[in-house]
This record gives C-alpha cells, sequence and structure tokens, in this order.
C-alpha cells in the first residue's frame, strides 16, 4: 500500500505540472492583455508600460514559463496582478470561506440525501419514496442561480428572516449551503436508493433475513456496506467540488470564496491567481482519487493494491 | 425528565446559539453606513491605485488638496488646502497647506508629503493608474512645511484634475514598510481604516480626532457625521444588491438600472434617487483602421442620422437618459447641448447614397460584455441601419478581449464598437491620448485637417482662461463634427437608492459614490 500511495503521489505532481504548464500557454496565447483590462481607459502608453513591466509581460513567453517554473519550484507563485500580494496568500485569504461553506453544504447533502435514499429503497413505493424521488428530480432539475434568487426573494426580501449575504454568522449559511447542497442532495438520493435496492436484492441480505438479524443491522450492516462502494466514488467527488467552491452560489450571495475569486481572476487575466487556483483543483482531485482507492480498500477486503 | 422536554431545551440553545451572533451583527449596524460595491478594490493604497473602482474607499481616509462640492461639483478646497493661486507665468501652482493638518497617525501632514505622494504615484514601481496625467508637472518645489509649488512644463488647464489624489504619510511608510503600508493605509482624512475582508468588505472608522471638523463646520456648515462606521460591501450580482437594499442589509447603492426601479418603487423603505449631472457616454466608435470605409464621411453622416437616440433611451432604458450628439459627456468642459444630429432616416439614405458603401456589405459591430443592455442596444442600431441600406452583423466580445483589441488597435475588432464610458470634467486627457493624430490611441491618425485639429487640442490644454478654452474647444468640436471619428448616442442618469434610515445625495460630476461624510442618519 505504501508503494501505491508513494507511485500515486509522484503521478499526482506530474500531472500538477502538466495541467500548469498547459495553463500557462493557453492562457497566454488567448489574446486579452492583463494591462489592458486592468487600465482605465484614459491611461497613458506610459502606464501601460510600467504594468506591463511590472507584472514581467514584456519578456518572451518562454522566459516568463522559465521564471514560473523556477519560482514555483520554490514556492513562490508570483504576485497577483489585481491585488499586489502573492497569488498564494489571495487564494489562502479565500480558502477558508469556500471551506466552511462546502463543508456545510457537504454535511447537509450527506446527511439529508443518504438516507432519504436509503429510506425510500427499504420502504419502496411508499410515500416517502415518492416524495425522495421528486425532490431528487427538483435538485438536479433546478438550475443553483434560480433557486439561490428565489430565496433571496422568499426568506431574504419577504419574509426577512434569513440575511442575503456575508458570513458572520451561522444563519448566514443557510440559504447558500442549502443552494449548494441541492444538487448532491438529489445525486445522494437517487445513487443511495438505487444501489440499496440493488443490494437489498442481494442473495448475502436474504441469507441474512433467514437467519433472523435484525433488520436495522441487515440494512446497515449487510446492504449499506456493500452500496456504498458504488456511493464511495460519488461522495468524495461531490467533497472535493464542494470545497472548490461554485462560482454561481459565491455570486449569488456574495461569498467570499475562490469560486468569485477565480471567475473574477479569468475575467481579469490575473494569471497567477488563475494557475495557484488549477494547482489546488489539479491537487484536490487527485487527493480525493487517491481516497476513493484508500477507502475501496478499507470497505471492500477483496481489494488489494500493489 | 422526559426525552421530549429534552429535545425541546436543546432546540431553544440551539436557536439563542444562531440569534446571538445576528443580534449582535444587527445591533452594530445602527451606527454603521453599508454601501453595497460590484467591485472588490483592487487595493486600499493610494500609491498603487489601478483603476476607478477603488476611489471612493481610498478618499475617505486619503484627504486630497481639491475636493467635490457637494452641490454644485465643482473642484473646492478640501480641508486640507489653505489656497492655490497660479503664478503669473501660468505654468507654477503655488499650494499652501492648512496649518494643524495631521495624519491619523498623529504626524503633521507636511508639503514634504505631498511631494512625496506626488512622486510616489509617478513612481513606476507603484503603477498607478495617475502616473501618466501626472506626467505634465515637471518638478514639486517644497517652500516650507505649509507650502509648495507644483511646477508643469507648459500651462496646464487641466491642473485642478490632478488635485483629487490622497496625501499619504511619509513617516509612516518609511517606519511600518510597503507590506504594511498597503494593508492599514494610513491619511489625513475623516475616516480611519479598520478592517479588510478580500471579496467581502472594507470597513472605516470615524476618526474622533479628525483635525479638519471645525473647518468643515466653518466654511461649509457640515457638521461631524452621526454615525460611527462607513463599511463598502462588495456584492457582485446587481440583483443581490437591490434585495440587500430593499431588506436594510445596505443603504446606499448605486448604478441602478432602470427596470430594478419599478421593483425598488415598491418597497417604501427605499429611497430612490437620480441624478443627470454625472459623467456618462454610450456611443459607437468608429475604426477605420479595421474597415477604411469609416473615413467616409458621408458614410459617417447616414449612421449619425439614421440612429433615433431617444427611442433608445426610452425603450431600453425606460427614458432613464438623454441623447447626445458630441463625444462629451455632459460634466465635461466643451459639452454643447446646442449640437445636435436629428433623427432623420430620408437625410441617413442620401448620405448613404453619396458615401462608397455598396449594398450588401457587412458592417460588423461589436459590443462588450461590460456594457449594460448592450446586445439589446446594438439589435436597435443593428435595425435602425439596416432601415437605411447598411448591412449590419453583430458580435459580442468578452470585455477583456475587447479591450485589449481596443488598445493594442486589433483590426479585429471591427469598424464598429458599441462602448460606455463615463468620461470626467476635463476633456484633455482624452483628446491628447486618443484625437491627436500622434496620439497612442488614435483610431485615425491620418485624418483631415489632422494639423490644425491636434493645434487646437494643444491650445486648449494650455489655455487656462474657461471661455477661452471654451472657444477653443466648440472650435475644435466643429471641425471633428465635418469628419467625425465617433457616433454619440446618450448618457445615462446615475440611479442610485438609500435605505429610509440615511440621507445621502449624489456629488454632481462624480462617477463614482462620493462626500460619504455627508451621510446623515435619519431614523
Amino acid at each position: 500500500m505504501q508503494g501505491y500511495i508513494i507511485k500515486r503521489i509522484a503521478i499526482a505532481l506530474l500531472i500538477i505540472y502538466v495541467v500548469l504548464t498547459v495553463v500557462f500557454f493557453v492562457f497566454r496565447m488567448g489574446g486579452a492583455d492583463p494591462v489592458a483590462i486592468m487600465l482605465p481607459p484614459d491611461a497613458t502608453p506610459r502606464d501601460q508600460k510600467v504594468l506591463t513591466e511590472k507584472f514581467g509581460l514584456d519578456k518572451s513567453l518562454p522566459a516568463q514559463y522559465w521564471i514560473f517554473v523556477k519560482n514555483a519550484v520554490h514556492g513562490d507563485f508570483g504576485l497577483s496582478f489585481k491585488y499586489s500580494e502573492p497569488a498564494l496568500t489571495v487564494l489562502l485569504e479565500r480558502l477558508p470561506a469556500t471551506i466552511k461553506l462546502g463543508l456545510t453544504a457537504f454535511c447537509l447533502a450527506f446527511c439529508v440525501g443518504i438516507p432519504i435514499g436509503i429510506i425510500s429503497a427499504v420502504r419502496r413505493d411508499s410515500w416517502i419514496d415518492r416524495v425522495g424521488r421528486v425532490m431528487a428530480l427538483a435538485g438536479m432539475s433546478l438550475p443553483s442561480f434560480w433557486v439561490g434568487m428565489m430565496l433571496i426573494l422568499f426568506f431574504g426580501v419577504s419574509l426577512r428572516l434569513l440575511p442575503i449575504s456575508g458570513s458572520d454568522t451561522p444563519l448566514h449559511y443557510i440559504m447558500p449551503a442549502f443552494c449548494m447542497s441541492l444538487y448532491p442532495i438529489a445525486l445522494f438520493t437517487r445513487l443511495s436508493r438505487s444501489a440499496m435496492l440493488d443490494a437489498l436484492k442481494s442473495e448475502y441480505v436474504v441469507m441474512a433475513r433467514i437467519k433472523g438479524v435484525p433488520e436495522v443491522y441487515v440494512i446497515l450492516l449487510h446492504a449499506l456496506r456493500n452500496a456504498s462502494i458504488t456511493l464511495v466514488t460519488v461522495v468524495f467527488g461531490v467533497f472535493g467540488a464542494l470545497i472548490l467552491g461554485s462560482v454561481v452560489v459565491e455570486t449569488i450571495f456574495a461569498w467570499p470564496g475562490i469560486g468569485r475569486l477565480v471567475m473574477e481572476s479569468y475575467f481579469g487575466r490575473d494569471y497567477p491567481v488563475v494557475q495557484i487556483f488549477v494547482m489546488f483543483v489539479t491537487f484536490i482531485v487527485v487527493v480525493m482519487n487517491l481516497l476513493v482507492d484508500i477507502v475501496y480498500a478499507y470497505i471492500d477486503p477483496r481489494i488489494r493494491y500493489q | 425528565m422526559s426525552k421530549r422536554i429534552i429535545c425541546r431545551v436543546l432546540v431553544l440553545l440551539l436557536g439563542v446559539v444562531l440569534a446571538i451572533p445576528a443580534v449582535v451583527a444587527y445591533a452594530s449596524r445602527n451606527d454603521t453606513v453599508r454601501v453595497g460595491l460590484r467591485f472588490d478594490p483592487a487595493t486600499l493604497n493610494m500609491l498603487e491605485m489601478k483603476t476607478g473602482f477603488e476611489i471612493p474607499v481610498i478618499l475617505t481616509m486619503n484627504e486630497p488638496l481639491l475636493g467635490s462640492d457637494p452641490v454644485t461639483g465643482d473642484r473646492i478646497f478640501s480641508a486640507l488646502a489653505e489656497s492655490m493661486q497660479v503664478m503669473p507665468n501660468k505654468k507654477d501652482i503655488k499650494i499652501k497647506i492648512r496649518k494643524g493638518a495631521r495624519f491619523q497617525t498623529g504626524d503633521p501632514l507636511t508639503a514634504a508629503d505631498v511631494k512625496w505622494t506626488y512622486e510616489q504615484c509617478v513612481n513606476p514601481k507603484n503603477a498607478n493608474m495617475m502616473a501618466g496625467p501626472l506626467d505634465e508637472i515637471e518638478s514639486i518645489e517644497v517652500l516650507d512645511d505649509q507650502t509648495l509649488i507644483f511646477r508643469f512644463f507648459e500651462p496646464y488647464a487641466g491642473w485642478k484634475e490632478l488635485m483629487w489624489i490622497g496625501i499619504c504619510s511619509k513617516k509612516y511608510y518609511d517606519s511600518v514598510g510597503p507590506e504594511k503600508f498597503r494593508k492599514n493605509p494610513v491619511g489625513s482624512g475623516m475616516f480611519k481604516f479598520v478592517a479588510r475582508k478580500v471579496g467581502e468588505s472594507v470597513t472605516v472608522t470615524l476618526d474622533p480626532d479628525y483635525w479638519g471638523y471645525s473647518y468643515l463646520k466653518k466654511e461649509f456648515n457640515i457638521d461631524k457625521p452621526n454615525f460611527k462606521n462607513v463599511q463598502f460591501v462588495i456584492i457582485p450580482d446587481d440583483q443581490t444588491r437591490i434585495a440587500m437594499l430593499e431588506t436594510g442589509e445596505l443603504d446606499i447603492v448605486s448604478d441602478i438600472l432602470p427596470h430594478q426601479v419599478k421593483q425598488l418603487q415598491k418597497n417604501k423603505r427605499v429611497k430612490i434617487k437620480r441624478i443627470d449631472k454625472v459623467p456618462s457616454l454610450y456611443g459607437i466608435s468608429h475604426k477605420p483602421y479595421a474597415d477604411p470605409i469609416m473615413k467616409d464621411q458621408y458614410f459617417c453622416y447616414a449612421i449619425k442620422h439614421a440612429i433615433n437616440r431617444q427611442e433608445i433611451v426610452d425603450k431600453v432604458f425606460l427614458g432613464e437618459g438623454y441623447p447626445l450628439y458630441l463625444y462629451a459627456s455632459k460634466t465635461e468642459l466643451g459639452y454643447d447641448p446646442k449640437i445636435k444630429f436629428d433623427f432623420n432616416p430620408q437625410k441617413a439614405k442620401e448620405y448613404l447614397k453619396k458615401s462608397s458603401y455598396k449594398p450588401g456589405y457587412p458592417i460588423m459591430l461589436t459590443y462588450g460584455s461590460d456594457v449594460p443592455n448592450a446586445s439589446l442596444v446594438a439589435a436597435a442600431i443593428q435595425q435602425y441601419l439596416q432601415n437605411i441600406g447598411i448591412t449590419v452583423k453583430l458580435r459580442q466580445l468578452e470585455a477583456g478581449t475587447m479591450a485589449t483589441y481596443s488598445r493594442t488597435k486589433d483590426p479585429r475588432i471591427g469598424p464598429l464598437l458599441l462602448f460606455a464610458w463615463h468620461g470626467g470634467r476635463d476633456p484633455s486627457t482624452r483628446l491628447m491620448l486618443s484625437m491627436k493624430s500622434n496620439s497612442p490611441y488614435s483610431a485615425w491618425p491620418d485624418r483631415p485637417h489632422k494639423k490644425e485639429m491636434d493645434d487646437l487640442i494643444d491650445a486648449q490644454a494650455r489655455e487656462l482662461d474657461e471661455k477661452k478654452r471654451a472657444g477653443l474647444l466648440a472650435k475644435y468640436h466643429g471641425m471633428w463634427m465635418e469628419n467625425p471619428s465617433s457616433t454619440s448616442l446618450f448618457g445615462l442618469n446615475m440611479i442610485y437608492a438609500t435605505s429610509d434610515r440615511v440621507e445621502y445625495n449624489w456629488a454632481p460630476q462624480e462617477a463614482f459614490i462620493f462626500n460619504l461624510h455627508l451621510v446623515k442618519i435619519v431614523k
């Protein structure tokens, strides 16, 4: 297992390097100039020249790339063009807000979606199953920007129950976390329902019931453990996606997270910030996949890595 | 105790725990004026200011030499400057700093600080957006702690537009270094920096020891504000900003779009205001380098007479604007309301007939994603031009790409470009940068009468007498209209709204929120 993990980390580093290289060149060859975007229309050519030199954009592309790689090896990913601070610092300043919101949304999705899916499967075709299926369909179909606006108008403007934006109090988390968790709730509900239905039909579950094992143990220990193999990949994937932030939710609720940061940085062509974000995304995806593999081995004793 | 009672107690406790921070946050809001901003300021450091979006925040902390008259919007002395005098050679401006002026650190604000601030703004390492315009200044001489002279290379009519820079403390910069200076800005203004949550808010608080209260009371009858803090809240989404104003989470919101007014009017706790004396200009820029047809004066006249500007204002912007015919916004010196290109399709067709345009030849109209209602305006223009026989193709470009094409004179931008620009008060920088034949952004360097027009641009920039200058500008605009290089469309009113707990009036002639010290909490 140790050898496998070391091998995976080495591959992950290679993937991060390749992705960063691709992003570095593709972004710069896109045609838009960060200096032109940043400066006001009445800025002079001198302003433009000064800023171009400050950002190091006056050098050739290979020279810029060499400087980038050389500095990145030392943990320096450059200064944000917009904030004049290290890109890593800019990202880390926004990361806690995103992680807190992402974790809240994930907990909500996990605690609501999976139990509903399990109950729906166990009580198939009951009213709770029907409600669960309708909720799942709605959660998958409704776009988050629309849900967000409706939540704001209803709970914020009409009822005045919840604050619309900000991240100071637990109340501030309710609407954005719900909005963000809507799709994962639906996904978890559907997946856990179908996985549990398959598991409940299997011979070992029938055998357990014949042996007289209490129904709760049959469901939780026998059926759910096997159904969770299907769920693990999706759950970790969703967890990764949620802690990477959501551009739409963060924009609508003015949440100061990295989703909004990366969108603003993209439109402002703030190369260093976008690059560090891409690196972070790649890192999270790689880590989540690694975790999925490790958890597989724990859940299913038949799986062994060499 | 039964399980039910335990559950109820737990739920109650949870409710209290959730409610306490909300109550605390609400209570602290009573002495805070909350202003909604669309963009997060790139920096709070005056010396490194990159865009105009930072101005409202920075100028609450860093006092400039000249402020803005709350009634007329004219440049007036801030508390800082006691006098300004144009010297007989017309090139030098002598400025006297008020005695007793001091920074929030307690250190006196001297002429040396003013000189240092201006020098830092042109220092290439700070990449300040004002570096270019400040190039007009040859040197700054400090005579004593209260007196300094700005020496210009030549007489410069737009000198007042260089005097709004917030003054910073050299001593503080030297003692804390650039990093801390950037994170904890210090000025001599009425408000002190408190905290910044990147991407979320910037909070400033009233400085009880602000040195200029008595002066403001004496000269302008301005009282000390009756609130403690100003919080600038960054809300990128227009609809969310409006919703927050409705719920009272924000007190002041600007740049409200006309179609949002109806929604706000239903809310009795919101006061909607509008002002037309603000810089605003929508137009179509002609790009002869993308297509030589744009050099054809008859073709350009045809465009100007083909578009019903008033109809666009009425239907797309619900009447919240006014037609513009000159490339100068309503607040710019030289703006002339008498100049008009009437909407006359017949006349437009006659001009088109005289032009070199071949029917069916497609003309590209490009518009950006940053112009409000751009797609509707572009579609309307397409229809007007097609009505007189010009085939127009529309193309939307992402704002960043459009800015780059425009700045680099890339022909891919197309011959017609729909733009929105707030413009300003003084035309000099605009004319010098985009209209002079040898200027870097000139779209038409070989235009007819270029020598005479260049001379007029230079002459107006050097003319300190406002009446004479207006005459030169009128002459210039007359020549420009013979071969127009743009089609101005309209300007828009600034629609802003406040919650009913505050009273605030927009500073005329300003494109951004100014004079926040004049806000009054009335409820």
